[in-house]
């Protein structure tokens, strides 16, 4: 027997016994079991609130988490052009920027407006080495989010081609953007999508720049991750998802 | 573990956490808030209801374990990941440390895990020459000071800035300070060099999902998600009952642990690894390793009296509300799980009778059921723990914990079901008490096997009449005056 069969088979003795409780003999059975005791985590002493982006905003400041909501993509690139303008150094002695390498962040053409501060600009796109390395040589990443989520001032980040995990984590800011039309008001909501879509076998739920309270419980932004985040809420004119 | 013949007792442990003055304040602080603070949450949950309903989900998914973690197993597979079992923990360690040296991995960061802890990952990864770096920065401030966690969620509670201060600047080598802001930039400073550079994370599980086949884990740092990211190999280790079926539960479960945690909607990251990342990735392991862990757990499950306690998420909101843990901290649980949810499960992995204090020191109060998110009844629990080390049982190899205790009952058992010997022996005690009352009139000293009684609180005197004698005078007293009032 080999150890997976070993532990099923001992596992399945105990599981058997338990007639109260064991109700599917599959899987596919238990999920639909499941399905009839809905169990979703809702807060009555939220402000009952019908402008998403307004919830989005009044969540993301007890989290230290700055929003800028842009009226088009060029807007939005003037917006990151400003932050990479006046930001400082953290870790290396001159500014780089990395971005994913994404439709939405192609809308920005960030390229030329960060020339002219002379920042040099990086997709993630390429050879994964020279990913790695603009990486950690930036002091900026800018991601694209595949959806928002206005109750706990949430981007939600598959890791697919072009996006990579550590645009998100290395540099010492991270801007996270989300046109509007893909800002969900609830978790809940948020779930239902992941449901609907073949998953990848990373993805991540980022809620605010990384922090700690670990020393006497008091609170310091940057503990590993980035210590300031952007999230740059794009008007997308009402376009469908 | 190991270490328990040398380890200190309960009650040395429960006294030096009671002295610490920055575990005190430690201690007062994260309860005040966050235990407080949790079951302001609960109620003010629209659906009271809500929390019965995502437990019996969870009991659900306990009871069909096997299918479960088959799904979960075949999923992860599917995506190239590896999955294997750990009936125990030395077969958890073996299977990392072969992993390490077929790997030739130097060094090894890890994230905070208390599954680590329990089977003792860090010793012996350090005993086949590899460097281990936990990255928590609580965990890490705990490994500088060569110390043990005291908190399931805030590792380092026992220590204020003064002591982390003066540890950077001997450990660190950096200039003295006490702000935590710098302390936590110099950390970042040396973790991230380490973080960049390892061949290996090593990771728990907070919530694995069977119906997707990924782990999640959470954390406020991004530690995590580093250590899951920067390395080629990611080992996570998780024990066997961390899993929800489905998406759904997932969502329910993901939402009261950090809220039962740290009063959070959501942790900063709430990162999902199904297994290596793809091809041509510049980033992310190109190895995944989920260990799953029994160690002791099957027979929790199978044992319907305790079954329940494999719902817990590890929240730690227990440990916030607990009267006792309050009072002496995590380090006197003797294990990394403390508080009442340690009071529970330590014994269970660890032996009864090897914990036999825990049980004994909590008082029973009900807070930890109140404020846990799945209403673990762990004081029900604890209750039967100490039934079993009354009485003895077989099949969790209990014998009877405090022989003369157990001489004493039962003598006092037949001596109250034989009145005349009782009645005479009461009245000669409240003669003998004499010598030993207080001047306030309290019995506060015990002579000798007794004396534990009278320690920590005092007694009553025996009254000097009994309510039985007095009972017996009434009633000839209350006779006269009717047959008084007869005779008028
Ligand atoms: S027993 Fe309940 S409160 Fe305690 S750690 Fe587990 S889930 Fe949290």
């Amino acid at each position: 027997m080999n150890n997976h069969e070993m532990f099923f088979n001992k596992l399945h003795s105990i599981c058997s016994q338990n007639q109260g409780q064991r109700t599917a003999a599959t899987f596919a059975e238990l999920a639909e079991a499941h399905k009839q005791i809905a169990c979703p985590v809702t807060d009555s002493s939220e402000p009952i609130q019908q402008d998403v982006v307004a919830l989005f905003q009044h969540n993301a400041t007890p989290l230290n988490l700055h929003v800028h909501r842009c009226s088009d993509w060029q807007d939005a690139a003037a917006t990151i052009a400003a932050i990479a303008q006046q930001a400082g150094l953290e870790f290396t002695a001159q500014k780089e920027i990395i971005a994913h390498d994404h439709p939405d962040l192609r809308q920005l053409d960030l390229g030329p407006l960060l020339a002219k501060q002379r920042i040099p600009f990086h997709l993630t796109s390429g050879n994964g080495a020279e990913i790695q390395k603009n990486t950690r040589n930036s002091f900026i990443g800018i991601t694209a989010a595949d959806w928002g989520v206005a109750e706990s001032a949430t981007l939600i980040q598959l890791t697919t081609e072009g996006r990579p995990r550590s645009t998100s984590l290395v540099p010492s800011i991270h801007i996270g953007v989300l046109p509007i039309n893909r800002l969900l008001a609830t978790l809940e909501q948020a779930y239902a999508m992941l449901m609907n879509i073949p998953l990848p076998d990373s993805f991540v739920f980022i809620s605010g720049p990384s922090k700690t309270a670990d020393i006497e419980a008091h609170m310091v932004h940057g503990a590993h991750g980035p210590k300031e985040m952007h999230t740059i809420l794009v008007d997308t004119e009402g376009k469908a998802v | 573990m190991s270490k328990q013949s040398e380890r200190a007792s309960y009650t040395d442990l429960a006294h030096q956490g009671l002295k610490n003055a920055p575990l005190q304040k430690g201690l007062r602080g994260i309860q005040q808030r966050y235990g407080q603070g949790a079951l302001h949450i609960w109620d003010s949950f629209a659906d009271p209801s809500l929390r019965k309903r995502v437990k019996a989900k969870r009991e659900s998914t306990l009871a069909h374990l096997d299918i479960v973690l088959e799904e979960l197993t075949k999923n992860i597979e599917q995506r190239g990941g590896n999955v294997f079992f750990a009936p125990t923990a030395q077969d958890a360690v073996n299977y990392v440390l072969d992993l390490a040296s077929k790997k030739e991995v130097q060094r090894v960061v890890k994230g905070k895990s208390m599954t680590s802890a329990e089977i003792g990952m860090d010793e012996a990864l350090e005993q086949a020459g590899i460097k281990v770096v936990e990255t928590d920065l609580g965990e890490y401030i705990v490994q500088l000071n060569q110390d043990t966690a005291s908190h399931i969620i805030a590792p380092c509670i026992h220590l204020d800035r003064k002591q982390i201060g003066r540890l950077f600047h001997e450990k660190l080598d950096i200039p003295y300070t006490d702000d935590p802001p710098t302390l936590t930039q110099e950390a970042r400073k040396a973790l991230r060099k380490e973080l960049l550079s390892a061949d290996m994370g090593i990771t728990g599980c907070n919530i694995a999902c069977a119906e997707t086949g990924h782990i999640s884990l959470v954390s406020n740092e991004g530690n995590i998600r580093m250590a899951t990211t920067m390395p080629k190999i990611h080992v996570a280790l998780m024990g066997m009952e961390r899993v929800a079926a489905t998406l759904d539960e997932h969502a329910s479960l993901l939402q009261l642990l950090t809220r039962g945690a740290a009063l959070q909607k959501l942790s900063t990251y709430v990162s999902f690894q199904g297994g290596p990342s793809e091809k041509g990735s510049p980033d992310g392991p190109e190895e995944f390793h989920l260990v799953i862990i029994d160690n002791g757990r099957s027979k929790i499950l199978a044992d319907p009296d305790f079954q329940e306690v494999l719902s817990c998420i590890r929240c730690g909101a227990c440990l916030n509300i607990c009267p006792v843990y309050g009072r002496i901290g995590g380090h006197a649980y003797n294990s990394p799980y403390s508080g009442p949810i340690g009071a529970v499960i330590t014994p269970l992995l660890h032996g009864i009778n090897n914990h036999a204090d825990l049980c004994k020191g909590e008082t029973l109060c009900g807070a930890c059921k109140e404020v846990c998110p799945v209403e673990n009844d762990l004081p029900r629990m604890l209750s039967v723990l100490r039934h079993k080390l009354a009485y003895g049982d077989p099949q969790w190899n209990v014998t009877p914990h405090n022989k003369s205790e157990h001489r004493f009952f039962s003598l006092w058992s037949r001596l109250v079901r034989t009145p005349k010997l009782y009645h005479i022996l009461i009245r000669l005690s409240g003669v003998l008490q004499r010598p030993f009352l207080s001047r306030d009139n309290m019995v506060s000293k015990l002579p000798g096997k007794f004396h534990g009684w009278t320690t920590t609180r005092d007694l009553p005197p025996i009254a000097e009449s009994s309510f039985r004698q007095k009972w017996l005078q009434n009633k000839i007293a209350s006779k006269n005056v009717v047959r008084k009032g007869q005779k008028d």
